[in-house]
């Protein structure tokens, strides 16, 4: 399948701090991926790195088929960003000024697609941009992203200081036009719940390293919710411990394992140690995020 | 008509869709050759990767309840047999009742008893709603 | 994969809209210099009615532009700075040609702006009945040795005069351009390299009054100021630089001119300083090209 994005082993130092180490990151086209970690990790870096507002240190970095570093003017033209800041200076002009002049770099600008994205988001285009709020700030850049039907979606904390009621359009907006242009969007976001649904792809950032990335099926289909009925003070197997993101001792004798790896392996080395497995099912992605998060800053 | 997902739940989405789709035509809701929505009104109307949709009308078709017309969408098949669909649904809540149970640590002889005891309390008197019984 | 079609609007389009909303940018400090004109337009009324003549205007006058021209370019920086996040910086075009359209952009409103003032003075000197330069009589030679030896010569000031302050302006506003897009902090440099040069300076002169460093010092900077390639030849003409006060036997002090402005003194000096203030602009502007290879 044609990748969107294919990075390797891409290192990105900001003088002495290292920002990036050596990520590994694909992201075949036509896919919605979230990029989730603590704060820091360095996602919102790694998106700049993708349009070449920073340049990497080191690795290799293709996207729709171009290097950012060599070609960025190129890469932006096929990218709809939303950057985390909401400031854009500008703030004396009124949003359809705003808006004809994000136009006037984008031959590709669909007025129609664009006033319509206006109304769905309540953004009124006869106000100042500095007598706006956040959220509404935050409205006009989707709106400016999304009117030129960009190839790939990179979409840094895109509901950030929205209210519920244009959140909730926002997110039914982006499936819409995920649907109508079948583009690729990366979307980093702190509120897994919100964007699970739309995503089938999931990359997790640590502390600057990828933990995991791929289709979230294939990650929550290695992950498995255990209840298990224990014996009081029952503690997991030496053997199975590697295997264990998170073991909730909750209320009384059900300890509750969120594990990787396969059943067929792991239900002996639990059987043998004295306990049973009550009910196995699938982890929710918020949680197996969550899990995986924390589970590296123990080793 | 309208298709609901619960994402709590532990099923993956596409399997949910295609019992939803299959619960409607079973209820009546969705008749032989009527379209289910577009790929591109369900994803956005419920706010989820069209690829889900498409899976899940994938899975549909290679199973028989529907059939893709090209350029026109997806219908439900003509040569549905209600009464498979219904078993099919019903084999479907009660292996969920039954993990349900197992989870709270009820036997499924147990849950049995219950069960016919609930129903015979259900033919007496009026439609009880879940959350009330 | 489908092919990047290529989505970049022209240079000419994008200079055009670059052109537009920088004037739009700059309308608070367009407001405050029509505020500024029309204080001076009364108190220069004001003058002439106490006189009781016409104001007279010359060329030297269009200078007063040299100081804006210097703060033109932070002006239009200061929303999208050059070494920092901006709103521009995401749009698909190359850093390099953002940076080239904003300082053409400039360049242009900063035409404009002196093409205002002239028409201001013009305005004011031909309303209030006075002329668009005084003829007058000068001494003209060299008057270090006798003051005997000096011409008098007719001048009044000739029409290429007018267009000295163009070109100064606009070199000023390359090299501040240049400036900021170069130095990622030019006013702290600035700063530096004005304080410490000041201070060498003082030293040298506290050190050894009459020394021989201190005289090549004020060799150089004579040089710098007044040589052929000098900047007060190159933004001037020499208009003042060039006249000096002598004093007579009879004990008054008479204006002596070494020479008079000449047009090919002045193009000479200024095309130099016009090529190094390019040269410098496009460094600056290829310190932000998005490297290729």
């Amino acid at each position: 399948m044609a990748k969107a994005i294919e990075i390797s082993a891409l290192t990105k130092r900001f003088g002495h701090d290292l920002a990036l180490a050596e990520v590994d990151f694909t992201v075949p086209e036509g896919a919605v991926c979230l990029l989730a970690g603590t704060n820091g990790a360095g996602k919102t870096t790694l998106l700049r790195i993708l349009i070449n507002l920073e340049q990497r240190t080191t690795g290799a970095c293709e996207v729709l088929g171009l290097d950012p570093a060599c070609s960025g003017a190129a890469v932006r033209a096929q990218v709809g960003f939303v950057p985390e800041t909401t400031d854009w200076g500008y703030g004396w002009l009124r949003v359809g000024e705003m808006l004809a002049h994000v136009a006037s770099y984008y031959p590709s600008w669909d007025l129609q697609y664009a006033l319509e994205l206006s109304r769905t988001l309540d953004v009124g285009t006869d106000r100042r941009m500095k007598a706006l709020s956040k959220g509404q700030r935050r409205c006009v850049q989707i709106v400016a992203a999304l009117a030129h039907r960009p190839q790939l979606l990179l979409l840094d904390e895109p509901t950030d200081g929205l209210d519920p009621l244009i959140r909730d359009r926002t997110l039914h907006l982006f499936a819409e036009h995920v649907a109508d242009t079948g583009c690729t969007a990366i979307v980093s976001t702190h509120l897994v719940p919100e964007v699970a649904q739309l995503a089938d792809h999931v990359a997790i950032l640590r502390s600057g390293s990828m933990l995991y990335q791929g289709p979230i099926e294939r990650m929550l289909g290695e992950l498995h919710q255990l209840e298990l009925d224990a014996p009081s003070g029952w503690s997991a197997p030496s053997k199975l411990r590697p295997a264990v993101l998170r073991h909730d001792r909750a209320i009384g004798r059900s300890p509750t394992l969120l594990v990787t790896g396969h059943l067929d392996f792991i239900q002996p080395l639990i059987t043998n140690s004295g306990a049973t497995i009550r009910h196995a099912g699938r982890p929710d992605l918020s949680d197996s995020v969550v899990a995986l998060l924390q589970s590296e800053s123990k080793s | 008509m309208r298709l609901t997902i619960d994402p709590s739940q532990p099923r993956p989405i596409y399997v949910q869709l295609m019992d939803e789709v299959r619960r409607l035509i079973v209820l009546g809701e969705l008749q032989s050759d009527m379209p289910l929505p577009s790929v591109r009104q369900l994803a956005a109307d419920l706010r989820l990767n069209p690829n889900t949709i498409v899976q899940a009308y994938r899975e549909l078709e290679r199973e028989g309840v529907v059939y893709v017309r090209r350029g026109h969408g997806t219908f439900v098949s003509a040569r549905l047999k209600l009464p498979e669909e219904r078993k099919r649904i019903l084999a479907d809540v009660v292996a969920r009742a039954l993990i349900e149970a197992q989870r709270n640590g009820i036997s499924p002889d147990e849950f049995a008893a219950a069960m016919i005891e609930a129903t015979q309390r259900v033919s007496k008197g009026p439609v009880k709603q879940a959350k009330d019984a | 994969m489908s092919p990047v079609q290529n989505h970049r609007a022209s240079f000419g389009r994008q200079l055009a809209e670059q052109i537009r909303i920088t004037g739009r940018g700059l309308r608070r400090e367009a407001l405050a210099l029509v505020v500024v004109l029309l204080v001076l337009t009364a108190i220069g009324l004001f003058e002439a009615i106490r006189a009781g003549a016409g104001l007279n205007a010359d060329p030297e006058l269009l200078l007063a532009a040299l100081p804006l021209a210097l703060l033109l370019p932070f002006a239009i920086w200061r929303a999208e700075p050059a070494f920092a996040d901006a709103f521009v910086w995401c749009m698909p075009v190359s850093r390099q040609r953002v940076a080239a359209t904003k300082v053409l952009a400039g360049a242009f409103w900063l035409l404009v702006l002196v093409l205002l003032v002239f028409a201001w003075i013009a305005a004011l000197a031909l309303g209030s009945g006075g002329s668009m330069g005084e003829t007058e009589q000068r001494l003209v030679g060299d008057a270090s040795t006798s003051l005997a030896r000096l011409e008098l010569r007719r001048w009044s000031p000739p029409l290429w005069l007018w267009f000295v302050p163009v070109f100064s302006a606009l070199i000023i506003y390359l090299l501040a351009s240049a400036a900021l897009l170069g130095l990622r902090h030019p006013l702290r440099i600035l700063g530096v390299v004005l304080f410490g040069g000041t201070m060498l300076v003082a030293i040298i002169f506290a050190a050894s009054p009459g020394g021989a460093v201190g005289q090549s010092l004020m060799r150089w900077q004579d040089l710098a100021a007044n040589g052929s390639l000098g900047y007060n030849l190159a933004f001037t003409a020499g208009v003042s630089s060039l006249s000096g006060e002598w004093l007579r036997p009879d004990g008054q002090t008479v204006s002596v001119w070494r020479d008079l402005p000449s047009l090919r003194a002045w193009a000479t000096a200024m095309v130099a300083w016009f090529a190094a203030a390019v040269i410098l602009l496009l460094a600056a502007i290829a310190r932000h090209r998005e490297r290729t290879g």
